[in-house]
């Protein structure tokens, strides 16, 4: 039964790995560089020693918690788009309350940012939340428009209010020590956060919140069928902000996390960097199964480090990278389309939006 | 087409279909099936939800290729790749669920089909056609009238000119009644008999053997995919077609017991509703609504489709706020309505519309069947679910209330209507409500699956539980109910026993438009 549940999923994914390879292949050959020779430098720059293998899976976090997020958002019907924007916002409320944890114990600090993290995120997706269950306004508009929003107003934190005093730069000071997340001490270049705890907890905690608790439930019967959790005594708007804001605050701890575990201890405009969009394809790609997308987050931040792997070591342009995941979201997206056509064959299925279709292919029951 | 010969000498039908098989992997939907549909007749096609009918019409009218089989029309053996084909060859179906565009007017919805010439403008042509069909047929319309303005009878002879503008010689109804007024579905029968006369082929599929009765001269039976009977109407009772319908009679509806009504259960008060919900201003869907339904008694609500029915039960379940009135549930006052109130004071609804408000097709059948029971002890506590209890307590409500699944995990999607129908009447008899609000409780459910939801309300009533049953077959509501209040125009035109009430005497009451008081 598991097997035969899980089995197109994992051929949709194989699928997508290899005609990636192909795409990917055929960009090398034609920038003049051997396939082979360009997947031992991936392999090298993002599993071939410990310190770049810690980088790539502290970088799968900020993507999974997204993922996590999205999954809450659609099983409660809600496909909103705002995970870009409530990464910055959790980013943002994070640098505002860190920098002045400095005199706090290591651990309260830590726990200082990633709950403010929580709550940047929560509260930016509250306005799409409010938006939505008191105006009527579609989630997914308001979210989108939500975002440009919050690059404008990231942009301005860190050239006004937040700005750092030792350079011009539009960046904030460094971080205080105490704030900055700890890594593993046995890893070359402390690249492996500890947050990767996260991965496993989170992916956890979502799948046992959706299929072991009440609240779940409700979330789940909400998103299924609205008009039948209202006439079940369910309040499938109270299930739709509650889902949002819980998927905000996923986004926002993301967002703590590219700052506070990330490379640079500082927040600049740019630190998103794409990862409020991409985690949303990491969830597709898993089929919005929590504990799959741990896997598929993986395979996308060894995309994102193999790439600047590549340029560093055979001069490949570093958006081939990008191209890559581009590539990836596509076929990703081609891949439910199939999937869905295969079970609209099948009797008995209402028929449904199309971007609803897509958002919830390959989803399974928890 | 060519040897066009006079009556004496015998045509070959309209449509043959000779040994058509269709399975779909290892089910096998239609089993070498023989059918032959005449013109000039009306030929009702039979058999029990899921018996092949539906997949059969789908062959004949395009939708479906057989696996098997050949079909002739007019002697000349056909094969649909697409339904234009069908409809090209002169095959039209009218639908259960209208394929009309509410916000165009009728002609316009007319002038919507495939066009020779796309760029020419349909609407003269289709209005010229229609105003011939309604010279040799009668059937009229109002070709700048809004079809979302227009009635569902209405809608009806729309889809109706809409075929035959297409020229449909062959015409399937699929439940065309399910939706109708009786006075309307008179109409329709005559308009049926019309066409048959003027040469057309009719089928029609029905569940109402009443219909059948009234109109069909021929009739097939499909059971299990398979034709298991087939013969003039007039030479059949309907016990032998339902015995050919489900392979066994039907045990007997329970004679009723006369019971002493207990005290009211239900009682609503000067009950008004506004049409627009969040407009008190708009027009009034319900006004002056006076209630009361009894422990150990089936109030029938009868009425056309469109006379409140639907304000009524939203109204009582909170869903649709009121402009004023009382009502009580089990003894209490019942204010600050919402659904979960309502089932906390014991109430339990089966809504007409089953896939829309009662169950969540993507989930399994026993979080459908567990939906309220799951979200308070025993089956969870402080907020975590006892998921093995739940699914013990849904196994045996399908021993109990015979629903038929591989396992209590299966999406409640895949099931059949009958048994979806008896997993939503499982969830709201475990709860043991008091009241029980029935819409339209065995739509388009088959002889079996509509005999075990009469017992199962009749039983109800035994207990001693108060059964509010509004539906639009008054056949149903006269078997049924102990007491019949009749909605017109969102009013209580008039409240009359079990015992005195007549088709006629009920009728004349659902069309009245005076106010008389109730009892």
């Amino acid at each position: 039964m598991l097997m035969r549940q899980q089995l197109p999923r994992v051929l949709i994914t194989a699928g997508v790995i290899v005609a990636a390879a192909l795409i990917a292949s055929l960009i090398l050959l034609a920038s003049g560089v051997a396939p082979a020779a360009a997947v031992s430098a991936f392999w090298e720059g993002t599993f071939g020693n410990s310190a770049n293998a810690g980088t790539t899976l502290t970088q799968a976090v900020p993507l999974l918690l997204v993922a996590l997020g999205w999954i809450v958002a659609t099983r409660a019907g809600r496909l909103h788009v705002g995970y870009p924007g409530q990464v910055i916002a959790g980013g943002a409320l994070a640098t505002a309350i860190g920098l002045h944890c400095g005199g706090l114990p290591g651990p309260l600090a830590v726990l200082a940012t990633a709950l403010a993290g929580i709550a940047g995120g929560a509260l930016w997706a509250g306005l799409t939340a409010w938006l939505w269950a008191s105006r009527g306004v579609l989630e997914i508009i308001s979210s989108l428009l939500l975002n440009l929003v919050a690059v404008q107003v990231a942009a301005w934190l860190v050239r006004g209010p937040l700005q750092g005093s030792a350079s011009q730069d539009p960046q904030t000071d460094n971080f205080p020590l105490s704030t900055i997340w700890p890594s593993f001490p046995g890893v070359p270049g402390q690249t492996l956060s500890y947050d990767v705890v996260l991965l496993p907890i989170c992916a956890v905690i979502v799948v046992l919140l959706l299929s072991r608790t009440v609240f779940g439930f409700g979330l789940r019967a909400s998103g299924g069928n609205g008009e039948a959790a209202r006439w079940s005594g369910i309040d499938p708007k109270r299930g739709g902000v509650a889902a949002i804001v819980i998927s905000g605050g996923f986004a926002g701890l993301a967002g703590a996390a590219l700052l506070f575990a990330g490379t640079a201890p500082w927040m600049s405009d740019g630190f998103e960097a794409g990862v409020g969009f991409n985690g949303i394809a990491v969830a597709l790609l898993a089929g919005n199964s929590p504990i799959f997308a741990i896997l598929t987050a993986i395979v996308f931040a060894s995309l994102n480090v193999g790439g600047t792997a590549l340029q560093a070591t055979l001069d490949v342009p570093s958006s081939l990278a990008e191209v890559l995941q581009g590539a990836v979201i596509v076929l990703v997206l081609l891949a439910a389309v199939l999937a869905g056509r295969r079970r609209g064959r099948t009797p008995a299925t209402q028929p449904a939006a199309a971007t609803k279709s897509l958002a919830l292919v390959g989803t399974e029951e928890v | 087409m060519s040897n066009r010969t006079d009556s004496t000498v015998v045509r070959p039908p309209a449509l043959r279909l000779r040994g058509v098989t269709k399975r779909f992997g290892a089910f096998t939907a239609n089993d070498r099936v023989d059918l032959d549909i005449n013109r000039g007749e009306i030929h009702a096609l039979l058999g029990e939800n899921g018996a092949g009918k539906t997949t059969l019409m789908r062959i004949v009218t395009g939708l479906y290729q057989p696996d098997e089989g050949e079909m002739r029309l007019d002697d000349e053996t056909t094969r649909f790749r697409k339904p234009e084909h069908a409809l090209r060859a002169g095959i039209g179906m009218v639908h259960q669920h209208f394929t009309l565009v509410p916000t165009l007017t009728e002609l316009q919805n007319l002038a919507m089909r495939p066009a020779r010439f796309p760029w020419r403008n349909a609407t003269a042509d289709v209005r010229r056609r229609s105003e011939q069909i309604a010279a040799t047929t009668g059937l009229r319309i109002d070709p700048d009238r809004l079809v979302a303005d227009a009635s569902i009878g209405e809608r009806q002879r729309l889809e109706i000119v809409k075929l035959l503008c297409r020229g449909a010689r062959i015409l399937i109804f699929d439940e065309p009644s399910a939706a109708l007024s009786p006075g309307e579905w008179d109409e329709l029968a005559a308009l049926m008999r019309k066409l048959a006369a003027e040469g057309h082929a009719i089928v029609l599929i029905s569940h109402k053997l009443t219909e059948v009765f009234a109109v069909a001269d021929r009739f097939t039976v499909l059971r299990a995919g398979a034709v298991v009977g087939t013969g003039l109407v007039a030479d059949v009772t309907s016990d032998e077609l339902v015995t050919m319908m489900v392979g066994g009679l039907v045990t007997e509806r329970p004679a009723r017991a006369p019971i002493e009504p207990g005290p009211p259960v239900l009682s609503i008060r000067g009950l008004a509703v506004a049409r627009d919900p969040l407009d008190p201003k708009s027009p009034p869907a319900l006004s002056g609504i006076d209630l009361e339904v009894r422990a150990g008694e089936i109030l029938g609500i009868a009425g056309v489709a469109g006379s409140g029915q639907n304000e009524l039960v939203e109204a009582v379940m909170g869903i649709r706020p009121a402009l004023s009135g009382r009502i009580e549930l089990d003894g209490e006052p019942f204010e600050d309505r919402t659904p979960r109130r309502f089932y906390e004071s014991g109430g339990a609804l089966i809504p007409e519309d089953r896939h829309h408000v009662a169950i969540v097709s993507g989930m399994t059948l026993w979080e459908n069947v567990t939906m309220r029971a799951l979200r308070r002890p025993p089956l969870s506590r402080r907020g975590i679910l006892n998921v093995s209890a739940a699914r013990a307590e849904t196994r045996r409500l399908m021993t109990e209330f015979d629903i038929r699944a591989d396992t209590e995990k299966t999406p409640i999607g895949r099931l059949s209507g009958g048994n979806q129908q008896k997993a939503v009447l499982a969830r709201e008899f475990s709860d043991h409500p008091a009241l029980l609000i029935a819409v339209q409780p065995v739509r388009g459910l088959d002889v079996r699956a509509t005999d075990f939801v009469y017992r199962q309300l009749s039983e109800h009533r035994a207990r001693g539980g108060a059964v509010l049953l509004i539906s639009m077959d008054l056949d149903e509501i006269i078997a049924m109910s102990d007491r019949i209040a009749v909605l017109a125009h969102g009013r209580i035109t008039g409240v009359v026993d079990a015992d005195d009430a007549t088709r006629t005497r009920i009728g004349a009451l659902m069309t009245s438009a005076e106010d008389t008081p109730c009892s």
